[in-house]
């Protein structure tokens, strides 16, 4: 209760909590309009979830944005069971919050241009860890297809969350956690 | 507008790899390997080949296994072997010169090694449910009834009529202990008259290699772990040989706790109490692989390093009950163990 | 709560870590924005004649697992190892029941059957070429073979072993 000497407060972490629930909602809520079988090539999906890594890294910051990435993955594993999905989700995860947060502290970025390189970057983890999974470069060659979509996904997902940073900053004008 | 965006993204090609992976099964022309998987003799079969005639050879293959099935299965009743069953102890039965030298040669295994191989277990493998898997564990009384039909040397064989006898009503051969070694031997002499470089072949288990595999190297042939199913205890690398093992472990049923396997000790017409867990025979014989890797499970790790010491054409690994591995001299150089901590132990 | 909110602004506002404060994100796409597009263009455009290029020359050597199914000899299921993402499953049935094939990244197995002996579900995860799994009261085997580019079944020289004696 005596949130002085914690960096973090209760408050903080509540809203961390809820941006992870949000996120883990975007991606079934995705899964249900979009079912992964639609889609010609594996790993091929909209990444609504995504919006919540975007806001995360310029609301709450680095640390925060990792751990929410982290959880919503591990939360997914709990509930599906999938540990080959865990690890894809994972390695895309943070490899998409690396690059993201790199670019955002570029300040030449803009919204637009941190989500299409996290979601390039999120592609690239993704299928390193189908190369190392299946011990063969093999999956490589999936990444000519899956780079296009994913300039087109960064694009939407950043088109989304605008509007909802605009929203969540609104509400308390002075200072902007 | 998402949705717009999604179609767009569905056109996009797929990559190359996606071809490779919808392309049918194995050519058959020229220069490319061929494969038959079938099921025979109460097993999985598989006959690989390589070369121009490949798909020729493997075909020839499973049509010759097929043919001694319907000669030699006890459970085909027109076969060579169920009439002479039948007519146990009613007089002798006319049979084709490849069946006589069969038993004949069974018999002669049987006299070398001491009558722990016998084709006359059948009624006794009946007694205990192995033929028609209605396992059960007789009573004493039951199995003295059958082993005076066991014994080998009371088959008489009538070389010039090409007749074979079984003078005691009861009596039945199971050629189960020789049939896929027969088989791979003549499969051997049937592939080699096609033009073909090498050749694979894993009847039940029962391994064979010919000529020098794809990339010009031998083949790796690995034994099977007794213990566990999915891994295997070393690896030989040759080729030119078959490689055959017996072991309780393949067939086997488990009543109040104590486990009955399918190899029978001929002299007590009941399962083998060994210290061996497997037997695998190294050899260019199958029907020598076949027969010996039944005969050494039931003599035991003595007598059956005993007997390889007298003989000395054939070699072998040994896996006991302890977990360690003998292996005869022969092999020092070409066979591995995988377990680098495990005992190897050459004889 | 009564002052509870507004006393935790005003710390936040004094200087507790908030992203917000110092990163504050742009809305209008900039020329930097274009920049990334085009490069990650540029280096997918450059990825994939690099592969073109590489399927062309070692469409021999580059050979990869797959899984085959036959059932009472002939192939009914076949599925690229090298390529799974997520797990993909096979459903076989014949007249005395039936099984279950479980496939993911690099390994395939026979997951559930109804047959007595369990056999084929023990034997486990077949991952190298050469590996079998059978179910005998169901005439079906799954055996994982190695491709190469052109479809054809090649010798996979990093297999384990080329059979096992048992």
């Amino acid at each position: 209760m005596s949130e002085g000497h914690m960096k973090y407060s209760i408050y903080d972490m509540t809203r961390w909590s809820i941006l992870t629930a949000l996120a883990l909602t975007l991606s079934v809520t995705e899964s249900l309009f979009f079912p992964s079988a639609l889609f010609p090539v594996p790993g091929m999906k909209l990444g609504l979830s995504n919006i919540v890594t975007l806001l995360a890294i310029y609301l709450f910051g680095a640390l925060p944005s990792m751990l929410i990435v982290f959880i919503r993955c591990l939360i997914t594993f709990a509930f599906g069971g999938n540990l080959t999905a865990f690890l894809f989700s994972l390695a895309g995860g943070l490899m998409a919050l690396f690059v993201m947060l790199i670019l955002r502290n570029i300040n030449k970025f803009s919204l637009f241009g941190v989500s299409v390189s996290g979601s390039a970057a999120h592609t690239v983890g993704q299928i390193l860890m189908a190369c190392l999974l299946t011990r063969t470069w093999a999956a490589i060659s999936y990444l000519p297809v899956l780079m296009m979509v994913s300039i087109i996904t960064g694009l939407v997902i950043a088109g989304l969350s605008i509007p909802v940073y605009k929203a969540v900053t609104a509400i308390h004008p002075g200072g902007q956690s | 507008m998402v949705l717009l965006l999604f179609s767009l993204s569905g056109c996009s090609g797929s990559a190359t790899l996606t071809d490779a992976a919808t392309s049918s099964t194995a050519a058959a022309s020229a220069g490319k390997a061929a494969t038959a998987d079938f099921f025979a003799m109460n097993t999985y079969m598989s006959i690989t080949a390589n070369g121009t005639e490949a798909q020729a050879a493997v075909d020839a293959a499973q049509a010759e296994v097929y043919r001694l099935e319907n000669q030699l299965s006890r459970t085909i009743t027109d076969s060579e072997i169920s009439q002479i069953n039948a007519q146990s102890g009613n007089g002798p039965v006319s049979v084709s010169k490849e069946t006589f030298d069969m038993i004949l040669e069974a018999v002669s295994y049987s006299e070398k090694t001491g009558g722990a191989f016998d084709i006359t277990i059948a009624p006794v493998m009946d007694l205990w449910g192995f033929s028609d898997s209605n396992f059960r564990v007789p009573e004493q009384t039951e199995i003295l009834a059958v082993l005076p039909l066991v014994d080998s040397q009371k088959i008489i064989l009538d070389e010039a009529a090409l007749s074979v006898e079984l003078p005691v009503e009861g009596m039945a051969l199971d050629l189960g202990g020789i049939a896929k070694g027969y088989a791979s031997d003549k499969v051997q002499q049937i592939m080699s008259t096609y033009d073909i470089t090498s050749a694979l072949i894993s009847l039940g288990g029962n391994v064979a290699v010919f000529g020098p595999k794809a990339d010009g190297g031998l083949w790796k042939i690995a034994i099977s772990d007794p213990n566990a199913a999915d891994s295997y205890i070393g690896i030989l690398t040759a080729t030119d040989i078959s490689v055959i093992t017996s072991g309780g472990y393949e067939r086997n049923f488990t009543k109040d706790g104590v486990t009955y396997i399918h190899i029978m000790d001929p002299a007590l017409g009941s399962p083998v109490q060994s210290d061996l867990l497997s037997v695998s025979i190294i050899t260019q014989s199958g029907v020598q692989g076949d027969c010996l890797s039944t005969s050494l499970f039931v003599m035991g790790k003595d007598k059956a390093i005993a007997y390889w010491q007298e003989q000395q054409d054939f070699e072998c690994v040994l896996v006991t009950t302890a977990g360690e591995v003998f292996a005869s001299s022969g092999i020092k150089d070409t066979f591995t163990l995988t377990d680098e901590q495990g005992t190897l132990i050459f004889f | 709560m009564r002052g509870y909110p507004m006393n935790i602004h005003q710390k936040n506002a004094a200087g507790l870590t908030s992203a917000g404060r110092k990163y504050k994100p742009q809305y209008r796409f900039t020329r930097w924005d274009a920049g990334v597009v085009v490069l990650i263009v540029l280096l997918t455009a450059g990825i994939a004649a690099w592969l073109f290029q590489t399927t062309q020359n070692s469409i021999t050597e580059d050979s990869h697992l797959e899984a085959v199914l036959l059932v009472s000899g002939k192939e009914v299921w076949r599925t690229d190892l090298s390529v799974l993402t997520s797990r993909e499953t096979y459903d076989v049935a014949v007249d005395e029941g039936g099984l279950t094939v479980l496939a993911e990244a690099g390994k395939v197995c026979i997951e559930t059957s109804q047959c007595p002996d369990q056999i084929c579900v023990h034997t486990g995860w077949l991952i190298s070429a050469g590996q079998t799994a059978v179910c005998l009261p169901y005439k079906t085997v799954l055996k994982v073979v190695s491709v190469d580019g052109q479809g054809s079944i090649t010798a996979d020289t990093s297999a384990l072993y080329d059979a096992i004696s048992r």
